[in-house]
């Protein structure tokens, strides 16, 4: 009679595992990498293409469509306006300049424009400087009207004026495609506005822009709550007439004279030169954490290219543009990564002179210093999330991008270092010389 | 063992206050805080200032919940300290260099580099007194040893954020430098406020509303 034959589990091999598990993170990095710097086809007619978003020097990349340069690294419009007196006969004083282009520079702000420019310039001219992205000329010139907005009765008598407008927004509205002005009114102004919008039931009222009517919403119920939304607008005309609410008319009248091309205010090839010197840097960083940490260092280096690549990725979803405001975000969030890995790195490797072995240094060093780094990541996202609510202008606009960078750097440190941490000990082995340059001491009894 | 001298915090500070008041008082006078163009009209000046409130609200809150209240109130101070002496020395830098419209980021940015350098000190600091009874070692003691620990760290962290600074710095115009000079005054600042404030400033508050064994 034949004996059952016992089936044995063969122990998994940890190190084939840590060796694939490597490999596959390895593909998966240069894979984004390469995408990243490339773009990709979507499909075979080249209709539908994932852009690049890292950027590189190369002229013919289409980084540029996903992170648009902004004024100060690229080219840019120039756009001068003359302005006169709102009344006839009276005269542009220098506040009234100043004003103008304060308020300028809000509106352009409100539009995401954050690296474009205003300035007087000879007496009564004003220039903006704009960036050139080609889909928004026209926007500009409406951003320059005097704006003096209100809402009016069908009869055109204006019975709500900016004044009362506390907030305005405008946004994409998915079911029609069309862009809606949304605004929020003080106290006062909700109650005209309520009051209004009873006795207007079945009729419409009017948004008049400059004493021009620009939209009839209909009305079919009294609005009381002090908010609304108006849809039906296109992109350029949503981002002016939500401005113009939120901040008031112009006390200048403009009237527009020149376009012109522009080099980036900050030098004509500034954008190649930031890359390249970025790219020493890391270079730099690089060459110490390898020479210091050796095997340490390749990961720390690893992991700095997938933060770059992530955080770039993540700036040009948000559409952050390619402004010195995006490379602080993205840079500065690089920095951050490198220094909570020094603080890791330098713990784990006096451990290891020490004779520690390589896996409780790498939990000494989680335990003792990478608290730190925690700390400062922890305390940066929680600053970049309430930047970004109690702002909503450059500083807010810069913790969006800035907040996903440390984001980015967090799960880094505590999550994907790790993992490569540990399969390359299980890949490659304890041995202590791999982690570090220094020589190793027997710890003393 | 040198120990942190007691009467360099307060030096510090006045010297400190100092630069703040003259940064203030250019600034006032229209001769500092100089920006290119009109770039003076373009600044939200009030936004910033919120933002400076609330990174120093924010900052005082996270060390006080993370750690303990002599912790949160050092942080605190050391942040409005940072903050406001980076912004004066703009405001006075700025004569030479105007500023760009991304001035208010690049001061609010600052902030990394203050917690970069005081965060590492503070912890060490904490860790020791906790560890070690006020026979074993005393404040002074605790403060010195801090910031001996922490130097290299901090040394080698300096370094590499003023390579990224000179990387922007030297890639552009001289609006690119002016543009950068929040950033380096920042790290400087910093860097300062680590060597010369914190240890005191914490062993005060330490002393004030912290425990020991």
């Amino acid at each position: 009679m034949a004996k059952p034959v016992k089936q044995t589990k063969k122990p998994m091999n940890s190190k084939a595992v840590a060796a694939v598990t490597l490999v596959v993170l390895l593909a998966l990095t240069l894979a984004a990498a390469f995408i990243g710097v490339r773009g990709m086809n979507l499909d075979n007619q080249g209709l539908y293409k994932l852009l690049a978003w890292i950027p590189t020097p190369s002229q013919s990349s289409t980084w540029r469509q996903a992170l648009v340069p902004g004024a100060d690294l690229g080219e840019n419009l120039v756009q001068t306006y003359t302005a006169a007196p709102v009344a006839e006969g009276g005269e542009v004083t220098e506040e009234q300049l100043k004003q103008t282009v304060s308020l300028l520079g809000k509106r352009l702000a409100f539009g995401g424009w954050n690296s474009a420019q205003a300035e007087v310039i000879e007496g009564n001219k004003i220039r903006l400087t704009l960036p050139l992205d080609g889909t928004h000329d026209h926007a500009f010139e409406m951003m320059a009207q005097r704006g003096d907005f209100a809402f009016a009765a069908p009869d055109g008598t204006p019975f709500l004026t900016w004044e009362h407008v506390k907030q305005a927004n405008y946004g994409l509205n998915p079911q029609d495609g069309s862009y809606a002005i949304g605004f929020l009114l003080d106290n006062e102004g909700k109650q005209i506005f309520a009051d209004k919008t009873a006795e207007l039931i079945g009729q419409s009222m009017q948004l008049m822009i400059d004493g021009t009517a620009v939209a009839n919403p209909g009305i079919n119920q009294a609005l009381t709550e002090g908010q609304a939304s108006l849809p039906g607008f296109n992109h350029e005309n949503s981002v002016a007439y939500a401005s113009m609410m939120q901040y008031g008319p112009l006390p200048l009248v403009l009237t527009h004279e020149s376009n012109e091309n522009g080099a980036p205010l900050f030098g004509a090839k500034v954008q190649n030169t930031v890359i390249w010197a970025l790219a020493a840097v890391v270079l730099l960083i690089s060459l110490y954490f390898l020479l210091t940490y050796r095997l340490g260092g390749l990961i720390a280096v690893w992991l700095m290219g997938i933060q770059l690549v992530a955080t770039y990725f993540l700036a040009a979803l948000v559409r952050s543009g390619f402004t010195v405001a995006t490379l602080l975000a993205v840079w500065g969030s690089f920095g951050l990564l490198v220094y909570a890995l020094l603080l890791l790195y330098r713990s784990m490797k006096s451990d290891l002179d020490r004779g520690r072995a390589i896996r409780q240094s790498v939990k000494d060093a989680y335990a003792g210093p990478g608290k730190v780094a925690i700390d400062v990541l922890a305390a940066l996202l929680l600053l970049a999330v309430i930047l970004i609510i109690v702002d909503h202008q450059q500083i807010g606009a810069f913790m969006r991008t800035f907040g996903l960078g440390v984001l980015v750097d967090l799960v880094l440190m505590g999550i994907v270092m790790r993992i490569l941490m540990s399969n390359a000990i299980n890949l490659f082995g304890t041995n202590s010389a791999l982690y570090t340059s220094g020589s190793a001491k027997k710890e003393a009894a | 063992m040198s120990n942190v001298n007691m009467k360099s915090a307060p030096k510090a500070l006045y010297l400190s206050l100092l630069v703040i008041v003259a940064g203030i008082a250019v600034a006032a006078a229209g001769i500092g805080l100089k920006f290119l163009g009109s770039g003076r009209e373009m600044v939200a000046m009030d936004a910033l200032y919120i933002s400076m409130a609330v990174t120093v609200l924010v900052t005082f809150i996270f060390g006080l919940v993370r750690y303990s209240l002599a912790v949160g109130l050092t942080l605190g101070a050391v942040a409005l300290h940072d903050q406001l002496l980076t912004l004066a020395v703009v405001a006075l830098v700025s004569i030479a260099l105007p500023q760009t419209v991304v001035m208010p980021v690049m001061v609010i940015f600052s902030i990394v580099f203050t917690y970069c350098q005081s965060w590492p000190i503070i912890r060490a600091m904490h860790e020791l007194r906790t560890a070690n009874s006020q026979r074993d070692m005393d404040n002074d003691q605790i403060a010195a040893a801090a910031v001996r620990q922490t130097a290299g760290l901090r040394l080698v962290a300096v370094i590499m954020a003023a390579l990224l600074i000179i990387a922007g710095a030297v890639s552009g115009n001289a609006a690119l430098v002016g543009a950068m000079v929040p950033l380096a005054v920042g790290l400087i600042v910093s860097f300062y406020s680590a060597v010369c404030i914190i240890p005191s400033l914490w062993m005060m508050c330490a002393a004030r509303f912290g425990k020991r064994k």
